[in-house]
């Protein structure tokens, strides 16, 4: 799982989101930069949950905003690039932080399990 | 194997979707295999609730802009995906559920779906699909033919004609005008409910472009 992934999970008992990762075996997959996809993809991205994968994986330097300018700006790209693609959660959970809820969600082998039980499957109030 | 395709033909970043584990590992094996791991991530999760949480977090994201000086106030943000490929389930148990599975992809896509029915189905396809929202292409006709892949399939082998479709969407500012009026998400809520009961068990593979 990739960060870019995990900025569209959200917990789906009780829409918490983002939701918190614990890493348990991580690694950084070097990739050619594509600085189109990534001004591409600024307005889709939650800045706050990106802020807060950041905390959770011990990434540090972040700014607190995203800059105005981070279109022209090749270092905060690269940056973003960085921590969006090359990142990858091999082995670890995601958790709901809704103390109400506290669901978690495995990650094997990359790859997060997002499927819930038959009995946890929500109706939601209509 | 939607996904990899999709990653060969250029797509920068594909997001592949599957309720069903072996199918995932399948897909894994094959995406090593082909070199576009780089581009590629998988989850596993059935598309209804895959639905659910990009909606979840579109209206998080919504609700947080109205909290914030007008100055830094963005237009509606984005959905995350612009293309949207599927093989939806048709010819099983259960009747409308390659619709239910079409309707949840051009819920997450910006731009386009290309999807997969069978061609005596194409006036109804064509209908709901111009509901939504979308102009409908048929990109390719193609022949199928279906082993006896069920126990209650009548007969052994029947080659049926299937189209490659492809649905543009017409006005973004439909969906997102939508998504914006609580009375009306809630409409879409009610509508998922429907779905849901069916679609979680019955989830094919199903990928999408970024």
């Amino acid at each position: 799982m990739r960060i870019l992934t995990h900025n569209m999970l959200c917990c789906l008992k009780c829409d918490s989101f983002p939701l918190k990762i614990v890493a348990v075996n991580k690694e950084q997959d070097e990739q050619d930069e594509n600085p189109e996809f990534i001004k591409h993809m600024l307005d889709r991205l939650d800045y706050d949950a990106l802020k807060s994968a950041a905390k959770d994986l011990s990434i540090e330097g972040l700014p607190d905003a995203l800059p105005e300018n981070v279109a022209e700006n090749q270092a905060a790209l690269t940056s973003l690039h960085k921590l969006l693609l090359e990142v990858v959660v091999k082995d670890g959970e995601l958790q709901c932080t809704n103390p109400a809820c506290n669901r978690s969600y495995p990650i094997k082998q990359g790859i997060p399990n997002m499927v819930l039980r038959e009995d946890e499957v929500k109706i939601k109030a209509v | 194997m939607l996904a990899i395709g999709c990653a060969i033909l250029g797509a920068s970043r594909v997001t592949g979707i599957d309720v069903d584990p072996d199918a995932l590992d399948v897909a894994k094996h094959n995406i090593m295999e082909c070199g576009v791991h780089d581009t590629i991530d998988l989850i596993q999760i059935d598309a209804q609730s895959f639905e659910d949480t990009i909606k979840a977090r579109l209206i998080k994201k919504e609700t947080d802009n109205e909290g914030l000086n007008s100055n830094f106030k963005k237009k509606h943000p984005k959905n995350m995906f612009d293309t949207v490929v599927l093989n939806p389930p048709f010819g099983t148990r259960i009747k409308g559920a390659d619709m239910q599975f079409l309707k949840i992809a051009t819920e997450l896509t910006n731009k386009a779906v290309y999807s997969l029915h069978k061609t005596s189905t194409r006036e109804f396809v064509t209908t709901k699909a111009t509901q939504w929202g979308f102009s409908v292409e048929v990109v390719a006709e193609l022949k199928y033919d279906l082993e006896k892949s069920m126990s209650f399939h009548k007969k052994v082998s029947k080659p049926i004609e299937v189209d490659l479709i492809r649905l543009t969407r017409i006005s973004m500012n439909k969906r997102i005008k939508n998504a914006n009026e609580p009375g009306v998400s809630r409409d879409l809520s009610s509508q998922k409910l429907q779905a849901k009961r069916v679609v979680v068990k019955t989830e094919k593979k199903r990928s999408m472009f970024k």
